[in-house]
């Protein structure tokens, strides 16, 4: 018999870095989720990946027990690691942060291909591209 | 300097200054947080967890936002299915500052479109840290392992035969929930001689060594550096009559190099690895026994290789879903 799905937690982790504290231990403890379970396959799953945000999305089931799948880096958080800056501008209209070749902006859509809306890699590369200029990030070639 | 690493007094020489620390993890404890919450529609919902987490950001593994879909429905219509997304604040002037923030994005939002009032609370470690304890039930482990919640050892019932656990493990690693303390517990029951003197790396809630002192040992080094798991395995120890057998301190791998009959490593294969690096060979006496678990599949031929290259030999293996446990010797 399939299990009954309690709810979808999605949450944004540092690779290798999740502890029990907030958000993680009350978003999973709430549900009688076992935390300490979590943290440990969470960060066995992503050492390896250290110095990046894995965005994780966790299914609780009625009978406290879990699943989870692992998504790619958020586009900024990749942007951000392409352009060298620590982060995006306050305002993006009037200050530009840097930049990242069209040939980076390939790259990233080609890894966030799966997670993302997109068709195609042209419809793929326009979304990233939309997320630099939100965070005052130019495109050059 | 002594001896016979097997006496406890030679445990007791051990110097507690010189210890070899690896990922520490520096972190003032913070009991009371301010939660923001906001119901919202799934549309809604990546917008207000973008606006968290631009306020509340990361840092330290703490910090952010998290959203949860809920109104799931046993026939799986989706029609109900929406989003609270909230935050956590330290219950401080700072925190404060943070949550007015918050509230005026939420307002600068809601021009655009509407959202709901935040609900604000002050919530303790204690509402949700302890929540999951209320499915914790006794387990059998191995031939003869019996862990028992220590709040429900006066309802069990215990066959002579079995070798009780009483267990608290608080906000420390090793409940024996996981598959990585099953397969250590298993692979115990064989390693485990009479009289043994035994280093367990990474100790969290004691688990494994008031099993190895229940199963035989003559005494335990226990280290973490968890400060939370020193703290908790010791509490563990006392409760299972085994304190006066066991010390628990923080840090890594002891110094001076100590050779033991059993060293035991229930951690993750990075961290293993990085203690192959430290020297982990050295603590395994010329006839001793290291126990490893921890070590997820896809990095079983790195730990391999780092076992081959201290001429470690494999004895047995234990598998559990993705996880595998060892037991290895020197060659």
């Amino acid at each position: 018999m399939a299990k009954k799905v309690k709810a979808l937690i999605k949450l944004q982790i540092p690779a290798g870095k999740a502890t029990p504290a907030p958000p993680i231990g009350p978003a999973l403890g709430q549900h009688g989720v076992n935390i300490m379970a979590f943290v440990k396959d969470y960060n066995a799953k992503t050492a390896n990946m250290a110095g990046s945000i894995i965005p994780v999305e966790i299914t609780v089931f009625s009978d406290r027990s879990f699943t989870f799948v692992l998504k790619t880096p958020p586009a900024s958080d990749m942007l951000r690691q392409a352009a060298g800056v620590d982060k995006g501008a306050g305002n993006p209209k009037a200050d530009r942060v840097g930049k990242v070749t069209r040939d980076q902006v390939r790259h990233i859509a080609e890894v966030k291909m799966k997670d993302l809306n997109a068709y195609d890699i042209e419809a793929a590369m326009r979304m990233i591209e939309g997320s630099a200029r939100s965070m005052g990030i130019d495109i050059v070639d | 300097m002594f001896s016979s690493p097997t006496s406890a007094r030679s445990l007791n020489c051990i110097k507690r200054d010189k210890l070899y620390p690896a990922e520490i993890i520096l972190q003032e404890r913070i009991n009371n947080w301010i939660e923001i919450s906001v119901d919202v529609s799934l549309e809604l919902a990546e917008a207000v967890n973008e606006l968290f987490n631009r306020y509340a950001p990361q840092a330290a593994g703490r910090g952010g936002a998290v959203t949860q879909i809920h109104g799931y429905d046993p026939v799986g219509n989706e029609d109900h299915l929406y989003a609270t997304v909230s935050t956590y604040l330290p219950q401080s002037a700072e925190g404060e500052t943070t949550r007015q923030r918050i509230e005026t994005g939420l307002g600068h939002l809601s021009a655009i479109m509407p959202v709901p009032e935040p609900i604000v609370r002050i919530v303790a470690e204690e509402d949700w840290a302890n929540k999951w304890k209320e499915s914790y039930r006794p387990l059998r482990i191995g031939r003869r392992l019996l862990i028992v919640p220590s709040w429900l050892r006066a309802d069990t019932e215990v066959a002579p035969h079995e070798i009780c656990i009483e267990l608290d493990p608080g906000m420390a690693f090793g409940t024996g929930l996981h598959p990585t303390t099953r397969l250590a517990l298993r692979l115990l029951e064989d390693a485990i001689r009479p009289g043994d003197s035994v280093l367990d790396v990474g100790t969290g809630s004691g688990i494994l060594s008031i099993a190895a002192l229940k199963l035989g040992a003559a005494n335990v080094l226990a280290t973490d550096v968890d400060e939370v798991a020193v703290s908790v395995a010791a509490d563990n120890a006392r409760k299972n009559a085994v304190a006066g057998r066991i010390i628990v301190q923080h840090g890594s791998l002891p110094r001076p190099v100590t050779p033991f009959d059993l060293v035991m490593v229930n951690i993750l294969p990075h961290i293993i690895l990085d203690l192959f690096d430290h020297g982990l060979h050295q603590y395994v006496s010329a006839q001793g026994r290291l126990l490893l678990s921890g070590i997820i599949e896809p990095r079983y031929e790195e730990i391999s290789a780092a076992l081959e290259q201290d001429h470690l030999q494999v004895v047995q293996s234990l598998r559990e879903e993705d996880w595998i446990g060892l037991l290895a010797r020197p060659r």
